[in-house]
Formats: C-alpha cells, sequence, structure tokens
C-alpha cells in the first residue's frame, strides 16, 4: 500500500485549475515562472543556503570582529530577497481569485462524477425519499458547523458544504507580512529616513542633538538637548560582578523636559529618536608615590596605566562603583597582576614601597542612537505573521459534497469531500453522517 | 535541606524517571503489556514534574527566570519534549510513541550529566543586556516550539521505519502495533502545525529583546541566522506538503532534516561558530 504514491488533491475548488493554460507569449511565460509555487520554495531554499554561507565565511571589520551585516548586505543576497517578495506577490494576485471563491463558498451544482471521484467517498442506500435525505443531511453539516450550499434538479438534490473557510485568509495575511517586513527592512536600508549613530556625553554637561555622530533625516523642529546628570555603575554584592550600567539624563525640549534614567534594555525615547546604554569611559586623576616617597600627580583614562617612579608596578583603573565611591583596578608588577579589587576615593591604597590615591573620577556615557521609522512597521508585520499562521493552521478547511437521488424504496447518496490540511478530520466527518443518514 | 540541594535532587530525579519511561517505552516495541507501560506514562508525568520543579526551584535561587545559561535551556528543552509527548499520547492514545521520543529527553539529561561541569550548571546572575523579560519569553516560547519539533522528529522516524517494514513484507507485532502510516504522517504535520507559529513568536520575541538591548532587532548574528535558516526549511516543509502533496516518506525526511537544524542552532552554534549569543551557551 505504501508503494503507491498518493498525489494528493490541491487545494482548489472544482473547475479552477492551479496552472492556467493559457500560455501565451513571453511576457506570460515570465509570469507563470514567477508566480510559481516550485520557484517560491526554491528561494526559501537558496534563501537558506546564502545565510548558512554567511555564518561560516564571515567578513571581518578592520578591528578583526566580524561583520555580519557586509555579507547579508551584498546585492546578490537583496537579490534573493527581492526575488522572492516578487514571488509571493505575483503568486497572492494569482490567487486572488481563488481566495474570492473559497471565501463565497463551494458550488452545489456538480456532477454526481464528481463526488465519486474524491479521495474520501461513499454511496449510501436510505429507505427514504429524497428530500428527507437531503433534510437530514442539511441539518448533520450544520450540526458539525459547515456552511450549507443547496441545489435541487427534479427529483436530486445536491449540497455543496464547507467549515474552516475563513483559513484561507491566513496564508494570504502571513504573505502580506512578509511583504511588509521587507518594506521595513527597505526603508531602513535606504538611508533616506532614520540614522544610526553615536552620543558621547560627559556627567554635567549639555548637549544638543546636533553633537550626535551620524544624526541624519532629522527636523531642526525636533532636536533637543541633553544634559548627563550622572552616569553610574551598579555592582553586586561582593563587588565583582556588574549588575546594571545607568545614565541619569535631562531631556531639555521646551516643555516637554525630563529628568530619564536610561539603562540596558530601557531605552530612552524622545522625538522618535532612540537612545541605548552601549558603552562608558572614566577619567581618573590622583597621586602615586615610588620609594623616594615624591608624590607625581596623574589624570588617565580607564585602562590607561600609571607607573610609580623607580618601582616596576602598574595601577590600571578599570571602573568605578559609584554606591562605593570605589575604584576599581588593577595593580601589575611587570606582567604579573598582584592584585585585582577596589578602593575608596581619597584612601591611599600601599603596595610595597608604592602608594596610590585616587581622588577624582569623571565619567562620560556612551549611548548608541537612532531612528528607524521602519520599526513600527515591522511590529505591524510581526503581528501580521503570527495572526496569519495562528489562522492558517486554526482553521482548516474541509469541503463535503453530496448528490442524493431516487432510487427504487428510497434514495442513493453519493457524499464525499476534499480536505488538504485535516483529511482525519474530513473522514471522521464523513463516517459520523454517514452512520446517522444509515440509523434511521 | 536547602534550595540548591532540592535543585540537585530534583534534576537528578527527572533523569531517572526519564530514563525509566524511556527503558519502558523501548521495551514496549517488543513485549505488549498495558500495565507495564502505565507505567512509562506515570514515570513521564513524574518526570515532567520534577524537571519543572527543577526550573521553579532555579528560578527561586537566582531571583530571575530560569532561562539565562545552557543548562537552564536544555532544561526547558527536556520539559518540552516531555510536555510534548504526553499531549501526544493523551490526544492520540499510542503509547508506542514513546519510545522515539522520551530517549530524546533523556538523552540530554545524560549528556548534561557527562559533559557538562559544575560552574556552568550553577545559578549564575545575568548580564545586564539579559536582564530582560522578553528574554524569558522568548525562551519559553522556545521550549514549546522545540519540545512540539522533536515529538514530530519521532513520529517522522516511525513513518520511515514502519513503511520499509511494509515494503520488505514483515510481519512483526511491532509494526503492526504501530500506528498507521496515516495517522503518523498526520501527527508529525499537527506538532510542526503547532511548531511552526511558536518558532515564529521565538525569533520575533528575540528582534524584540534586541530592540530593547541593543537598538537592532536584527544582527545577523549566527544564532539569529540559524534560527531564520530553521524557520525557512519548516516553511519550505509546509508548502511543499499542501502544494506539492508532499506527504509521507518525503514529509517525513523533511520534518528530519528539520530537526537537525533546530539542533544546530540549539548546539552548534555555540560550539561551531561565534556571535552575540555564545554567553548563552554552555
Ligand atoms: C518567507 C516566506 C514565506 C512564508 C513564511 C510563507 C508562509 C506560509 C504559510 C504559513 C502558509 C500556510 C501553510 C498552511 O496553511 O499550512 C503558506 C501557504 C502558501 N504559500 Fe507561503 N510562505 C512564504 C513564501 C511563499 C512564496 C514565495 C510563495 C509563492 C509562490 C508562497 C505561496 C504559498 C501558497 C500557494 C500557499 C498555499 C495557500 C493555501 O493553501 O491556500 N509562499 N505560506
Amino acid at each position: 500500500m505504501a508503494k503507491k504514491p498518493v498525489k494528493e488533491e490541491p487545494n482548489v475548488s472544482p473547475g479552477e485549475s492551479r496552472d492556467s493554460a493559457d500560455d501565451r507569449g513571453i511576457i506570460n511565460t515570465i509570469w507563470n515562472f514567477l508566480s510559481s509555487m516550485k520557484l517560491g520554495i526554491i528561494l526559501l531554499l537558496i534563501l537558506a543556503a546564502a545565510s548558512i554561507i554567511g555564518t561560516v565565511w564571515v567578513p571581518r571589520d578592520m578591528y578583526g570582529q566580524p561583520d555580519y551585516l557586509r555579507f547579508y548586505n551584498n546585492p546578490v543576497f537583496n537579490l534573493i530577497l527581492a526575488l522572492l517578495a516578487l514571488n509571493i506577490l505575483i503568486c497572492s494576485l494569482n490567487r486572488w481569485k481563488s481566495l474570492r471563491g473559497t471565501l463565497k463558498g463551494p458550488k452545489a451544482d456538480v456532477s454526481e462524477n464528481f463526488v465519486k471521484n474524491l479521495k474520501s467517498h461513499s454511496s449510501i442506500k436510505v429507505k427514504t425519499g429524497p428530500d428527507k435525505a437531503f433534510e437530514k443531511i442539511r441539518e448533520l453539516l450544520r450540526k458539525k458547523g459547515y456552511r450549507v450550499f443547496t441545489s435541487e434538479e427534479g427529483e436530486t438534490f445536491k449540497v455543496a458544504s464547507d467549515r474552516g473557510h475563513l483559513g484561507i485568509i491566513g496564508p494570504y495575511l502571513t504573505h502580506l507580512s512578509f511583504l511588509v517586513i521587507i518594506l521595513a527592512v527597505m526603508i531602513k536600508f535606504s538611508g533616506l529616513a532614520g540614522f544610526d549613530g553615536t552620543f558621547v556625553g560627559w556627567e554635567g554637561e549639555t548637549y544638543s542633538l546636533g553633537q550626535v555622530q551620524g544624526i541624519d533625516n532629522v527636523d531642526f523642529d525636533d532636536y533637543f538637548d541633553i544634559r548627563v546628570e550622572d552616569f553610574r555603575t551598579e555592582y553586586r554584592p561582593g563587588g565583582r560582578e556588574i549588575k546594571q550600567w545607568y545614565s541619569d539624563l535631562k531631556v531639555i525640549d521646551g516643555d516637554n523636559s525630563y529628568d530619564f534614567t536610561l539603562y540596558v534594555n530601557k531605552p530612552l525615547v524622545h522625538n522618535g529618536i532612540k537612545f541605548y546604554q552601549s558603552s562608558f569611559g572614566h577619567q581618573f586623576s590622583g597621586k602615586v608615590s615610588g620609594p623616594e616617597k615624591k608624590d607625581q600627580d596623574f589624570s588617565i583614562a580607564m585602562q590607561d596605566y600609571v607607573q610609580p617612579e623607580g618601582t616596576d608596578l602598574f595601577f590600571v583603573p578599570m571602573g568605578y562603583d559609584d554606591a562605593n565611591k570605589e575604584v576599581k583596578f588593577y595593580l601589575y608588577q611587570g606582567r604579573q597582576a598582584v592584585f585585582d579589587g577596589g578602593v575608596a576615593l581619597n584612601t591611599p591604597y600601599k603596595y610595597g614601597d608604592a602608594e596610590v590615591t585616587f581622588q577624582d573620577v569623571r565619567s562620560y556615557t556612551v549611548l548608541s542612537t537612532k531612528k528607524d521609522p521602519g520599526v513600527p512597521v515591522i511590529g505591524a508585520g510581526s503581528i501580521l505573521l503570527i495572526v496569519g499562521i495562528v489562522i492558517s493552521f486554526l482553521l482548516r478547511q474541509r469541503r463535503i459534497w453530496s448528490v442524493i437521488r431516487p432510487e427504487k424504496e428510497g434514495s442513493l447518496i453519493e457524499i464525499g469531500g476534499i480536505s488538504a490540511k485535516d483529511k482525519r478530520g474530513l473522514d471522521r466527518d464523513l463516517e459520523y453522517i454517514a452512520s446517522e443518514l444509515k440509523n434511521r | 535541606m536547602d534550595l540548591v540541594t532540592l535543585e540537585e535532587y530534583s534534576y537528578t530525579v527527572t533523569f531517572i524517571a526519564y530514563g525509566i519511561a524511556s527503558l519502558i517505552y523501548i521495551v514496549y516495541l517488543g513485549y505488549k503489556n498495558e500495565n507495564m507501560v502505565r507505567i512509562a506514562t506515570l514515570a513521564t508525568i513524574v518526570g515532567l514534574i520534577t524537571n519543572l520543579a527543577f526550573l521553579v526551584l532555579r528560578w527561586m535561587i537566582s531571583g530571575r527566570a530560569p532561562f539565562a545559561n545552557g543548562y537552564e535551556f536544555l532544561m526547558s528543552f527536556t520539559a518540552g519534549i516531555a510536555g510534548a509527548y504526553l499531549v501526544a499520547e493523551w490526544k492520540y492514545r499510542y503509547k508506542i510513541i514513546g519510545a522515539f521520543v522520551m530517549p530524546i529527553a533523556w538523552l540530554i539529561l545524560a549528556w548534561i550529566a557527562m559533559k557538562m561541569p559544575d560552574y556552568s550548571r550553577s545559578a549564575t546572575n545575568l548580564m545586564p543586556a539579559l536582564q530582560s523579560n522578553w528574554l524569558s519569553i522568548h525562551v519559553a516560547t522556545a521550549m514549546v516550539s522545540y519540545g512540539a519539533f522533536a515529538l514530530s522528529l519521532g513520529t517522522s522516524i516511525m513513518y520511515l521505519i514502519k513503511q520499509s517494514m511494509e515494503n520488505s513484507g514483515s510481519r512483526s507485532g511491532f509494526s503492526k502495533r504501530m500506528p498507521s502510516l496515516d495517522a503518523l504522517d498526520d501527527i508529525s504535520y499537527k506538532f510542526i502545525a503547532v511548531a511552526f507559529p511558536f518558532l515564529s513568536a521565538v525569533i520575533i520575541t528575540g528582534a524584540i529583546w534586541a530592540e530593547y538591548a541593543w537598538g537592532r532587532y536584527w544582527s545577523w548574528d549566527p544564532k539569529e541566522t540559524w534560527s531564520l535558516i530553521t524557520w525557512l526549511v519548516y516553511a519550505a516543509y509546509l508548502h511543499a506538503r499542501f502544494t506539492y502533496g508532499w506527504r509521507g516518506s518525503k514529509a517525513a525526511w523533511m520534518s528530519i532534516v528539520g530537526f537537525i537544524f533546530v539542533l544546530f542552532t540549539f548546539f552548534g552554534v555555540n560550539y561551531f561558530l561565534s556571535g552575540l549569543h555564545s554567553y548563552g551557551g554552555s
């Protein structure tokens, strides 16, 4: 049994064919090629294959960091996406008619042979007359949630019915969502709207948006000022692990001014421009001394070092714990790390003959800054995608046709159906109807 | 008993329970005994309860959702698999499927026991970028999705075995007791039909999280890209199924290939490729 390949009925109504036969001219050929499902599946797989290549063969930027975008922004990759989008669009247009047909419902006026040739099919003889059997079938179908359409030809009754027909909207929404998402990505990469930039701000200073590196496509009316009140690092108890980085900001925009504490996973959004905690830095100042007990003043950046004269010691400040006013630093002797910990401001730290005192810290925050009008569009596309998929899977179309004609001492019922997605559900319904009919 | 010890016990009990269940289901392949297999169902239920208890305890210990490192992801994965299996057993009543699904969960736990060092199993704090509710939803949806894909893998393998036995004319009771080919195909599809929307949700919630954390909903990081690839492969499966009538063995093979992509996204990316998500690894 398993050897026989089974060709499922495609999900189309009777009377329509999936591939229209009139291949007139080259335009038709191209149109048919672009709208074919085969192309769609091949493109999906090519897209998958191309994506794989981009994760294995990774371009590097000038610092040797992976630069994934460079691969995925190349024209060939974009061409695949564009072809897929075109394919989906044409495919959807082509199927518009069948969508309308499905929503309207199946036609009752089919031939007896059509019903007999359905894969799920049975012939049932009953003792009642055709009109009674017809009534009964209608009632049973309705009870099972089917929409029922009928036609009569003399003493022959015909019934067409379906349920889950709204499911056909699902794939449409899904495909539309894909187009919407591609559109949003195009908005972003066209460079015509929005920007990707960086804001660097020292504590205590006020900045205007014009000082954001890379700012573009923002109306002057939308400009505002930002004052960086404070940048803080919060450590977990124990003082080693970082819990969170905070930037206390003041947004200054006329009447609409307010304080905002920004941290990782909590961006600031103002006039459509978003700020994300991305990096930070400190400038440390203080004094060190060596065996000669002569104070040297220093002012160095984070991860820089200061070396007391006459020693092979290097103090490397790494961070600052605001809550405890403690400078985190490494101490190296030659290349050997000999201390990793913290010391409070204005408190001397001694190691052998050497001594360091950190007296002041100034911090700056680095915020990645962007405006991307495509984001809400992506959001809408995502919702559409999920809704479309859920509809496609929840509402599984089943269709049942029946032709009832008189026979000696009763009537003959031909009944059969199609379901592309829920054949078992369909067969269960058909069995139920058959057994109810026979029970009379 | 303190919470940490309790958590260790819950892992051990889960490991034993899934092990017993797998063993009995496999024995059941060749030896039909309804009372015996009832114990397997019971063991699966017990294992799922302790598996979930593990996640709750982890939550209490760490003070955050238990979805932050490789160990926690794997424990969620096994809960997803056992959950998907119990749903299938309750809906379709074919206990024989357990022999092809529960060992996957058990093997994952065995792998943890053998390969995962203690330090990567402890409840660590979250780095700032991971402190997001979207991350929790992201992993919770992955748990459902991957569990359902694993079930579909099991029934697809059964399909191919049964088909080849029928083709070679074998009349063993084992083959006869398996669900019909139609039913196996249908179950495989139904679970993919659940897993696919959840996989879509995994990708979308991941993008939302990235948008909050970095301001980039999509950065083509390898983990992201591989989840997209997995999604494309299953999308191709669905299209081939509905427009070309690729059912039966072709669909079964596609479901197996799809699961290889799931596994690569889960394990392979962390081991073979590097990226933003590498801290999520084990
Ligand atoms: C990323 C791309 C795509 C996604 C996510 C997608 C998604 C889907 C989904 C979820 C379904 C419903 C499956 C079901 O009902 O079980 C579907 C059906 C379908 N898709 Fe796509 N699709 C994509 C691309 C394409 C392309 C490129 C074509 C064009 C030729 C296409 C044509 C179809 C057709 C003809 C159906 C069947 C509709 C029906 O049964 O009424 N899809 N698609």
